[in-house]
C-alpha cells in the first residue's frame, strides 16, 4: 500500500511538473517580449530566472501561485518605472543643475519598499498569507530582474532589497495587527 | 478501511484541491479512489484488480492538475478506469490469440458490432459504478433483473435518479 501510494504521489508530482511547464510558457513568452522590446537582447540575460520562478510557482500551485500572479503586476509596475524615478541625479533637471549622473541605490531601494508595501496589503488576510507573500515576492524578481540589465548592481539590488523589505515589514505589520487579542 | 466512503461532493472538492496543487488532499482522496478503482475493475477483471486499478490510479494522479476544479470527479475518474481496462483487455488479446472471432449475424458488419459492444462494456463498467439500489433499478429497466417489489411512484423514482447519475457517468452534461 505505501508503495502503491508514494508511486501515485510520485505520478501526480511529475504531472503537475508537466503541466507547469506547459501553463509557464504564455508568461514566459510576454515577459520576454516585454523585455525585448524595452532593452533589446539584454533584457533577455536574466529570462532564465524567470522561467524558473514560473515553473517553480505553478508545480506548488495555491496560495503561492496566486502570490506570484499578484507579484507579476509589482513586476511589471518595476518594468515600467523610469530610470529619472531610479537614479534621480541623471534626470535632466539635476543634469541642468549640474549634477554629475551617477548611481543611486537608496532611490531604488524606496521605489521597490514603496512597491513592496502595496503589494503585502493585496495579500489574503488567512493563514495562506505567507506562502502567498513568498509567492509575490518571486513573482516580483521574475520580472525584475529583468531589469537588473540596464542597472548598476547596486541598483538592482536595492530595487529587490527594497521590494523585499518592504513586503516583509507590512507583512509582518498586517499579522500583528491581524492577531486575536489585538485590539483594533 | 474503517472511514466511511467519501460522498461525491466531497471527491469533487478534494480533487479540485489537488488540481490547484494542495497536497493535503491527495492522501484521502487517494485511498477512496483506490477503493472506488478496485471495487469496478474486481468486477470485470478479478485475476489482475489490483494491478489495473493501481495504473488507472497511476494515470488519475499523473492528470490531476488538468482536472477543472467545479467539475464532477467520477465521470473523469471511470472514463480513465475503463481506459484502462480497455488496455488491458487488449494486452491480453494480443497475449492469448486464439480468442473466438465474434459471430457477425446476417445484415450486421464487423465495425458496428464491435462498436456495440464497446458501448455495451461502457454501460455495463458505468451500472457496476452505480450505488446498490442504482443498479437494481436500471437492470431491471433492461430486463436483466426482476423489478423489485415496490410501489409504482418510488420505482419510477429510483429508476429516474439511477438514470440521472448514468448518464453522468457515461460523460452526459448534468445529472438533475
Amino acid at each position: 500500500m505505501h508503495t502503491e501510494l508514494a508511486r501515485a504521489r510520485h505520478a501526480y508530482e511529475l504531472g503537475r511538473l508537466r503541466t507547469s511547464l506547459v501553463r509557464a510558457t504564455p508568461i514566459v513568452a510576454a515577459v520576454a517580449a516585454l523585455a525585448l522590446s524595452m532593452d533589446g537582447r539584454t533584457g533577455l540575460v536574466w529570462l532564465p530566472v524567470t522561467v524558473a520562478v514560473w515553473i517553480f510557482a505553478n508545480w506548488r500551485g495555491g496560495p503561492l501561485l496566486r502570490g506570484t500572479y499578484v507579484g507579476l503586476v509589482g513586476g511589471l509596475v518595476t518594468l515600467a518605472l523610469p530610470l529619472t524615478v531610479l537614479r534621480p541625479c541623471c534626470s535632466p533637471e539635476a543634469m541642468v543643475e549640474g549634477m554629475q549622473c551617477c548611481t543611486q541605490p537608496s532611490a531604488c531601494v524606496t521605489a521597490g519598499a514603496l512597491l513592496g508595501v502595496v503589494l503585502a496589503a493585496l495579500l489574503p488576510a488567512s493563514g495562506t498569507r505567507w506562502r502567498a507573500a513568498g509567492g509575490t515576492a518571486l513573482g516580483v524578481v521574475s520580472v525584475a530582474i529583468l531589469r537588473c540589465s540596464t542597472l548598476f548592481a547596486a541598483e538592482a539590488l536595492g530595487l529587490v532589497g527594497g521590494l523585499a523589505v518592504g513586503m516583509l515589514v507590512a507583512t509582518l505589520g498586517r499579522s500583528i495587527v491581524g492577531r486575536p487579542g489585538v485590539v483594533r | 478501511m474503517s472511514s466511511a466512503p467519501l460522498r461525491e461532493a466531497e471527491l469533487d472538492a478534494l480533487m479540485a484541491r489537488l488540481a490547484n496543487g494542495d497536497r493535503a488532499a491527495f492522501d484521502p482522496l487517494y485511498e477512496a479512489l483506490r477503493e472506488r478503482a478496485i471495487r469496478v475493475v474486481a468486477r470485470r477483471a478479478p485475476s489482475a484488480a489490483a494491478d489495473i486499478a493501481q495504473s488507472a490510479l497511476l494515470n488519475v494522479f499523473a492528470r490531476a492538475s488538468e482536472f477543472t476544479p467545479g467539475r464532477p470527479c467520477l465521470p473523469w475518474f471511470y472514463a480513465v478506469v475503463a481506459n484502462e481496462l480497455r488496455a488491458a483487455s487488449r494486452r491480453d488479446a494480443r497475449l492469448v490469440s486464439v480468442a473466438e472471432p465474434p459471430e457477425v449475424a446476417d445484415g450486421d458488419d464487423a465495425e458496428s458490432l464491435l462498436v456495440r459492444r464497446e458501448l455495451e462494456r461502457a454501460l455495463d463498467l458505468a451500472i457496476d459504478a452505480l450505488d446498490d439500489e442504482a443498479s437494481e433499478a436500471i437492470c431491471a429497466l433492461l430486463g436483466r433483473a426482476p423489478i423489485p417489489d415496490l410501489p409504482g411512484p418510488t420505482f419510477r423514482k429510483r429508476v429516474s435518479r439511477a438514470y440521472a447519475k448514468l448518464r453522468l457517468l457515461l460523460g452526459g452534461q448534468d445529472a438533475h
